[in-house]
């Protein structure tokens, strides 16, 4: 479900500029600590933290756009160069996040009744877990429809597939990017806000989870919207597997051995278009 | 006459369309073959198979007789084939004199290893450059040259490796009436070399004055050929070219 | 004193990492992610050697490159079709399994405990025990890595790699078996890396899979980026710039914990300067 959500935002900017943006943890974490200091230590209201933590996860990485990945754009830099700066990016976040916040895990939670779980159907959940089955599917399904069914959708797929073409039809291709990059870093946000509850959010969360998202994109297909909802559930599939075959420790390789597979394969991932 | 290169019912799709269509052709040695066609008439793609660029879907290929099932890229060394490219593809970041040199040392990994240029290497690289007119410019970056130097230099490269097959597609393509000269007398001293020049062209005079054999494509297919004053007087091929 | 020694023997190592990152990203372009893992399977033949088999030191020198080497040529036969950013999720692949096979085999590895108490390098009849000792032995080895690098890039064999790097689909065209010396140049820079591991384990004598982690790499692009991508001295000279500059903060006088992250901070920010300013870093010669 986690992933699902993240690899839509990333999905968005892969497909818009054309690079694997690793950058978007650097949101994520932003989102996360955000959150972290308005609810927790500012004690803000639940809803308002969220408003203002997503609002600044966006703007981070729309300024980092803004900053960095537009004029290198503009220059018509090399995949390679895009790529080193935003990896540098993300690395110069963790670090400063670090710095300020110090190394350990840090738990957004304020409550103990943020944390409690209500059963369901026999199964005991957490909050932030029902709150996760609940938002997610809301929210891809209202991204679908934005993406298919407005003009705005319009446009952003008008960039995805040509992007000089369109800035020559007359869409402001800057304009459009700036919201894909905002809407990104949101969802980014919400990640790295779920992350903070569930089990806590650190300095290397970013790196950490944006590895499988990459995973999870290149699975599902990098060229289509469903196919990296789809990369997530079966790449959640294959890690309960291992973790059922082999013991828990294991876990976090299965991803690359799935990348891996996939690459030697079917680079072009489940979901052609 | 020997026949370096023959096609029998070459096929290349592409998506479905027929990019060289039921092809069958053969190239004398020591001539100029000069091959035009309107855009999109497989002349490049002809030009990739027979380079190992792309594979080829159905048909034969012989070189010097000899069939070939499939054509591998690094093979053209042994074969004796070179070609340009249509779109300059130089090793931009390297030194001009460096990029004939790439293409002159030894090509196995191992011995390569142990290698360095030597001076017979460098007069041999020098060589060209002279021939070609880039000598002055032997220490500059390729990237740094003028789009009709940047021709020079794939020609060039194309000498240094004494090529006996020799493509070339498009070499006049967007250049001054200067370098168009040198690049002709460059391609009459191969023929003096008995050397067999492949030669995809638009402009008529340059294909007048240099082939001895027109080979006219269109849609993938064989139109006409023959002398090049001849085929350039048929009727078919004039349509093709004015779209009538 | 010995805290300069500490220095040069820190920079000599990564000097070697550089060299042999510059070999495989510099002078092929191929874009990897690696080198942390390569570093990582010297350090643990290494520390593998030393405490489960007893063995000395010096053998591992040996041996980790060519282990390495047999490791690296079945991966880059296998990565040999992927291509820019697809070699580069490869190589990652390959480099966050390598740290979860070091984290979970505990039998071999320690798990994340690491493992501990290697031992000195032993060679004619000394024990390296300090580092004003062990100097000589890491300039010693980040010298031959350096010979070997310099005698490839000036090599018919280096200008092929470098051809290979501007547009290998048309040195293909000439002749050139383009995927054997892509897989040539990967072995050989992951071998070097090997090397910089085993010296990393015996001086530090201690190693846990935290230490060869993707950060480790990205500090390797930054160091040759920041000398001079495609130039042997401007990889030197980024392992220099890239330790000294942090190490100067200590100075300054950052708690341990800050100056760790401070200096990520500071490869990072590096990175994405060189990126928007001066893509050629220091000894500029070639634009990525």
């Amino acid at each position: 479900m986690f992933y699902s959500l993240l690899v839509v935002g990333f999905g968005f900017i892969l497909r818009s500029s054309k690079f694997f943006n690793v950058a978007y943890g650097g949101a994520f974490l932003v989102g996360g600590y955000a959150m972290f200091l308005l609810y927790r230590m500012y004690l803000v209201p639940f809803f308002l933290a969220i408003v203002i933590s997503l609002a600044l996860s966006g703007l981070y990485f729309v300024l980092s756009n803004k900053f960095i990945f537009e004029p290198l754009f503009k220059r018509k830099a090399s995949n390679f160069i895009l790529l080193i700066s935003s990896f540098g990016l993300l690395i110069a976040t963790s670090a400063i996040i670090g710095i300020i916040f110090g190394n350990q895990a840090t738990i957004v939670a304020r409550h103990l009744s943020d944390v409690s779980t209500v059963n369901i159907l026999g199964g005991a959940l957490s909050y932030v877990q029902l709150a996760t089955f609940i938002v997610t599917p809301v929210l891809i399904i209202a991204l679908a429809i934005i993406y298919y069914k407005t003009r705005f959708g319009r446009a952003m797929r008008a960039i995805e597939n040509d992007r000089e073409m369109s800035e020559l039809v007359g869409i402001s291709t800057s304009n459009i990017t700036m919201w894909v990059y905002m809407i990104s870093g949101i969802l980014a946000g919400i990640g790295g806000i779920g992350e903070g509850f569930e089990v806590g959010i650190n300095p290397y969360a970013g790196l950490f989870y944006i590895l499988p998202i990459i995973v999870v994109a290149v699975l599902g297909g990098m060229k289509s919207f469903w196919g990296g909802i789809l990369g997530a559930f079966v790449l959640v599939i294959a890690q309960k597997l291992t973790v059922l075959i082999f013991g828990g420790s294991w876990e976090q390789a299965v991803p690359f051995v799935v990348l891996i597979i996939v690459l030697l394969v079917r680079p072009e991932g489940i979901l052609k278009r | 006459m020997k026949q370096v290169i023959e096609t029998k019912g070459l096929i290349k799709f592409f998506d479905g369309i027929h990019a060289v269509d039921n092809l069958s052709l053969s190239i004398e040695e020591g001539k100029i073959t000069g091959i035009v066609g309107p855009n999109g008439s497989g002349k490049t793609t002809l030009i990739n198979i027979l380079s190992g660029f792309y594979n080829y879907d159905k048909g034969e290929i012989f070189f010097s007789g000899a069939k070939r099932k499939k054509i591998l890229p690094w093979e053209n060394k042994i074969y004796g084939t070179g070609r340009t490219f249509q779109q300059i593809r130089l090793f931009n970041q390297m030194k001009v004199i460096d990029n004939i040199l790439v293409v002159l040392t030894e090509r196995n990994p191992f011995f390569a290893l142990f290698e360095r240029h030597g001076e017979y290497h460098i007069k041999c690289a020098e060589d060209v450059l002279k021939k070609v007119g880039l000598y002055e410019k032997r220490g500059s970056y390729a990237k740094d040259l003028s789009y009709g130097q940047q021709k020079l230099l794939e020609i060039g490269r194309i000498l240094a490796i004494k090529a006996d097959i020799i493509f070339l597609d498009e070499p006049f393509a967007g250049l001054f009436p200067e370098m168009i000269k040198r690049i002709e007398n460059i391609i009459r001293e191969l023929k003096n070399e008995n050397k067999t020049v492949i030669l995809v062209e638009h402009n008529m005079n340059i294909i007048r004055e240099l082939c001895d054999h027109l080979i006219v494509m269109d849609a993938g297919k064989l139109l006409a050929e023959g002398r090049p004053e001849k085929v350039l007087s048929e009727r078919a091929v004039l349509e093709a070219y004015l779209g009538e | 004193m010995d805290y300069i020694f500490h220095i040069a023997i820190i920079v000599s190592i990564y000097g070697i990492l550089a060299l042999a990152q510059n070999l495989v990203m510099g002078e092929t372009g191929l874009l990897t992610i690696a080198g942390a893992a390569f570093y990582g399977i010297g350090a643990y033949v290494a520390g593998i050697f030393s405490t489960s088999l007893g063995l000395n030191i010096t053998i591992a020198l040996v041996a980790a490159p060519l282990i390495t080497a047999v490791i690296a040529m079945i991966l880059g036969t296998s990565f040999a079709r992927f291509r820019d950013d697809y070699f580069l999720l490869a190589t990652l692949g390959f480099l966050m399994i390598f740290n979860t096979v070091a984290k979970n085999w505990t039998s071999l590895t320690g798990g994340s405990l690491g493992i501990a108490g290697i031992s000195k390098p032993h060679m004619f009849g000394i024990t390296l025990l300090t580092p004003e000792s062990f100097i000589w032995l890491a300039v010693f080895v980040l010298l031959i890595v350096a010979i070997i690098c310099y005698f490839i890039s000036r090599s018919s064999f280096g200008r092929a790699l470098n051809a290979i790097r501007e547009d290998e689909e048309a040195l293909k065209i000439f002749g050139y078996k383009v995927s054997t010396y892509k897989l040539a140049s990967f072995t050989i820079g992951a071998s070097l890396s090997s090397l910089a591991g085993v010296l990393f384990a015996s001086y530090l004598t201690f190693i846990d899979p935290t230490l060869f982690t993707v950060n480790e790499s990205i500090l390797l692009w930054a160091m040759i980026i920041l000398g001079g991508i495609a130039t042997n001295r401007g990889a030197l000279m980024g392992a220099l710039l890239l330790i000294l500059i942090p190490e100067s903060l200590r100075f300054i006088g950052f708690p341990d914990e800050i100056s760790g992250l401070m200096r990520q901070c500071i490869y990072g920010l590096i990175l994405i300067f060189l990126m928007l300013y001066r893509p050629k870093g220091i000894f500029g010669k070639y634009n990525l």
